[in-house]
């Protein structure tokens, strides 16, 4: 009898009344909360891959901007070493034009020297003639009154 | 150094939530559910009552097609995951169909045995982290930060 005793009182401990009711609607809650968990998991998780997308695609933007910024800044730099190529060049043309104005000047200058050399030459070649004849003269002169020339004694 | 605080232990934990891959515990959860399977449908000794006879798995029994009905979705979830652990090809609705599943047996036959028997057993603790882990599996599935395909 003590032993039939223990073994209720065991059979009891190890099956005591459930606090729920076991029963259908028990099970249809149960269902109800683990679909309720199963929706705020795929929610969060929806959320979470939505800011993933969001954070991407910000990235992305980032990235795209940074690249159009670095191109925009390689073609600012582009063009003012262009402008500055375009300066020096300016210059180098200005100087080279005043060069040429400056060998042009130079140039009449020579021409109106050389004018000058060759009007002097014509003077000195009129003298020259001048010179000769009035020798012509005198050679004339002297043969009409002076000694026969030597070969002639 | 990076100090010992508890804004870097919030830190590593979040950094291990949200980006330590989840193929491990997946895998394990599909173990326990194969050998889940294989006890549920084992057949009792002689004289002995069936599984579902007894008063711990009362609500589970409540279900349509009883043992073989569980049997197969805890099966199924095996099968699945190991699917997607070995398919190269990433298939995040399966992926997600799989470890909804995964979710719901677990919670469920873990919550339908404690409310059963009455009250949250500490034998069941392990079966509770497995509903916990199931959950991770979920939330984290398609992220894109797993080793193998989703």
């Amino acid at each position: 009898m003590a032993k039939e005793m223990t073994s209720a009182t065991v059979q009891q401990l190890t099956n005591p009344p459930s606090a729920f009711p076991v029963n259908g609607e028990t099970a249809g809650w149960l269902g109800f909360f683990v679909s309720a968990l199963v929706g705020v998991i795929l929610h969060l998780r929806r959320k979470t891959s939505r800011d993933g997308v969001e954070i991407l695609k910000d990235r992305t933007e980032g990235a795209l901007l940074k690249t159009a910024l670095e191109e925009r800044d390689n073609a600012m730099r582009m063009a003012n070493e262009a402008w500055a190529k375009a300066n020096s060049d300016a210059g180098m043309i200005g100087q080279l034009k005043a060069e040429n104005e400056y060998l042009k000047r130079e140039l009449v200058d020579a021409r109106e020297q050389i004018s000058a050399v060759r009007r002097g030459v014509q003077e000195v070649g009129k003298r020259v003639d001048v010179t000769e004849n009035n020798l012509s003269k005198v050679e004339r002169r002297v043969g009409a009154t002076g000694p026969a020339p030597l070969g002639e004694q | 150094m990076t100090p010992f605080n508890e804004r870097n232990c919030v830190k590593v934990f979040k950094l291990i939530f949200f980006t330590a891959d989840t193929i491990t515990v997946r895998l394990l959860l599909a173990g326990a559910s194969f050998f889940y399977a294989v006890l549920l449908v084992w057949p009792p000794s002689a004289g002995e009552p069936a599984l579902f006879d007894r008063p711990a798995y009362a609500l589970m029994a409540l279900v349509p097609g009883g043992e073989w009905t569980w049997a197969v979705a805890f099966l199924l979830h095996w099968a699945g995951v190991h699917w997607r652990a070995l398919d190269p090809v990433e298939r995040v609705p399966w992926g997600l169909a799989v470890n909804i599943l995964g979710l719901v047996i677990w919670s469920y036959s873990t919550a339908a045995l404690n409310i059963s028997l009455g009250r949250i057993l500490p034998g069941t603790a392990l079966e509770w982290t497995m509903v916990a882990a199931s959950a991770w599996a979920l939330y984290r599935t398609g992220l894109r930060r797993e080793v193998v395909s989703d």
